[in-house]
């Protein structure tokens, strides 16, 4: 009796505490929307850009602001910390590594490689991006794959890889940015990441590719449940392993190109994300998913306007505050890993 | 009903598993027994599909398992090899998870496909567990939970890789009873047992292996009289009646 009413509210507690993290999210997302909007270095206001729209004045300066500046950064935050979540959400369970991230495995630098190649190539297709920090990803994403596959290689072993490729890459990055400095502009911006050049011309395309394959990683979550399982529990309960692997490794690159073609090599999010709202909702990942796709956007939402409003006039890159929370965090990750494992 | 015809496999140039053919009948349990490295587990892989054989095939109900496709596989067949992860969900997702191959392209669970993991919890009296979350579980209750899953996946074939290893005594038998009662619904049920006492105690049918080959095949009775077990374990095995029931010792040998 006493074991059934505990089981039961066990089953309450976490039934709420999964509600209360969903719609609290969700609301601290609105208005930080709100917020992130309000600030920034000028002084325009949103209700008198709210009433230039009501009043057709497009000349307004508050509107365009507003409209053209701060708009297309909050989105671009909003949707490049939900597509960088999930990516790293995807990436742990393929891999099988809760430690393994988009830009610690090295699949946000082969988006970036691709990324300088193209605009190297190409200056003026600036559409193609997306596409190419999308194959560059992929690319990277494989040749991880497919390396742990062949050597079996442990937690950390496979980031030490990832490491290795991601040096090479951004290597590559520079020699790219020598050999074309005149269409290769701000490659240092790019590489610590930020989201101050983002524009509704960049974000768009984006956004094209990120919000499908947020809806599809939503509506395919069981299958990372059953991936999460190991490959043979997997296989004895009817999944085919490797096209299903196949499959979720082409949606991260999905979403962690599409972010980096924008935001540039930001870390951490796909890494920090995750393990937090782990421990708020637990690992099934029909709740993980949409949980930290709010999270996520609310997590590089809020870091992003801080960057930029912390020592206004002057603007840190959003990714030096993640490089600075996400080192130190995926240190405790080791540590905690290796006291788990004893 | 699950049929080997001529399996062969290996990892290097030498067969680990040579030529077997085998039929494993329906509304029967098979204990496969056998010292470490003889092939046992490697046996499982093949007929789950997790290794692919070199030559021969493998028939699931009459169906060649090589030409299924996974999901349809899986709903004839269920089982898994050891070395389970804890993954950080709770009793019942993970053995809802054992209807993946009947659920929708949907993240929610339907109701009934709920009630078919809760009754499959229950089945192995591990019901109390369905809303915790087995990283707070014991080993052995998490094994139950795994026995729960694969019972939901409701397959008339199951595979099991020693189901009882590492389980206090009393589960151990409330592991074997609930093996006895799927075998009485007809389910043709074949395990790796560790335990030749326990295994002789409650298989219908047991099979002997060494070096990747059967040696020997038989009821318990049959395999004890011709002394293979004794043979290929190098012990020695007494046989003890204690009113209606058989019951197998082994001890070191007599030298």
């Amino acid at each position: 009796m006493n074991i059934s009413q505990s089981s039961s509210t066990a089953k309450f507690s976490t039934k709420a505490k999964r509600a209360v993290t969903l719609i609290a999210l969700f609301l601290l997302l609105f208005s930080s929307f709100f917020v992130a909007l309000s600030l920034g270095a000028s002084d325009a206001s949103i209700t008198d850009a709210i009433k230039a729209f009501v009043n057709g004045d497009t000349a307004s300066t508050d509107l365009r602001i507003i409209l053209h500046i701060r708009l297309p950064r909050v989105l671009g935050a909003i949707l490049s910390g939900a597509a960088l979540a999930i990516s790293g959400i995807i990436i742990q369970a393929v891999l099988q590594n809760p430690m393994a991230a988009p830009n610690l495995i090295g699949v946000n630098a082969g988006a970036g490689f691709f990324v300088i190649i193209a605009m190297a190539i190409m200056p003026r297709f600036i559409g193609y991006i997306p596409l190419a920090a999308f194959l560059g990803a992929l690319a990277a994403a494989l040749l991880i794959y497919a390396i742990s596959a062949i050597t079996g290689a442990g937690r950390v072993s496979i980031t030490l890889v990832g490491i290795a490729i991601g040096s090479i890459l951004t290597a590559g990055i520079n020699t790219v940015k020598t050999l074309f400095p005149d269409s290769v502009y701000d490659v240092s911006g790019f590489l610590i990441g930020g989201l101050s050049s983002s524009d509704l011309d960049s974000v768009i395309p984006a956004a094209i590719m990120i919000i499908p394959a947020l809806i599809l990683t939503c509506i395919l979550s069981r299958g990372l449940d059953a991936l999460s399982l190991g490959s043979s529990v997997a296989q004895g309960i009817g999944v085919n392993v490797p096209r299903a692997r196949l499959l979720w490794l082409t949606l991260a690159a999905m979403l962690a190109g599409a972010a980096v073609s924008f935001s540039g090599l930001i870390g951490f999010v796909g890494l920090i994300v995750p393990h937090i709202m782990r421990r708020l909702v637990g690992g099934s990942h029909r709740h993980l998913v949409p949980t930290s796709i709010l999270g996520g956007s609310l997590f590089l939402l809020v870091t992003d306007t801080l960057a930029r409003t912390l020592f206004a006039p002057y603007e840190l890159p959003v990714g030096i505050i993640l490089s600075l929370l996400g080192g130190p965090f995926f240190i405790f990750l080791i540590l905690t890993d290796r006291r788990a494992k004893k | 009903m699950i049929e080997l015809k001529d399996l062969t496999f290996s990892y290097t140039s030498k067969p680990l598993i040579n030529g077997v053919c085998e039929r494993f009948e329906d509304g029967t349990l098979t204990a496969i027994i056998g010292e470490n490295g003889s092939g046992k587990s490697t046996l499982l892989k093949l007929i789950s599909g997790e290794e692919k054989p070199q030559a021969g095939s493998v028939l699931i109900d009459g169906k060649y398992m090589s030409t299924l496709k996974r999901k349809d596989a899986a709903k004839l067949l269920s089982g898994f090899p050891q070395g389970r992860e804890i993954p950080d969900m709770n009793s019942l997702e993970l053995v809802s998870l054992g209807r993946y191959s009947y659920l929708p392209l949907s993240p929610v669970t339907p109701k009934e496909e709920e009630n078919i993991a809760l009754s499959a919890l229950r089945y192995v009296g591990a019901e109390r567990f369905a809303h915790v979350s087995l990283k707070k579980m014991s080993y052995g209750e998490r094994q139950r939970v795994y026995l729960a899953m694969q019972i939901a996946q409701g397959s008339q074939n199951m595979l099991l890789d020693e189901p009882i290893s590492f389980l206090d005594i009393s589960a151990q038998f409330e592991v074997m009873n609930i093996l006895t009662s799927l075998r009485n619904e007809g389910k043709c049920i074949v395990c790796i047992l560790h335990d030749i006492p326990l295994a002789m105690r409650y298989a219908d049918s047991m099979l002997l292996m060494k070096n990747g080959n059967i040696i020997a095949r038989g009821t318990p009775n049959e395999l004890y009289e011709g002394g293979m077990i004794e043979e290929a374990f190098g012990i020695s095995l007494e046989r003890i009646e204690l009113g209606d029931s058989t019951s197998f010792v082994p001890m070191p040998k007599k030298l």
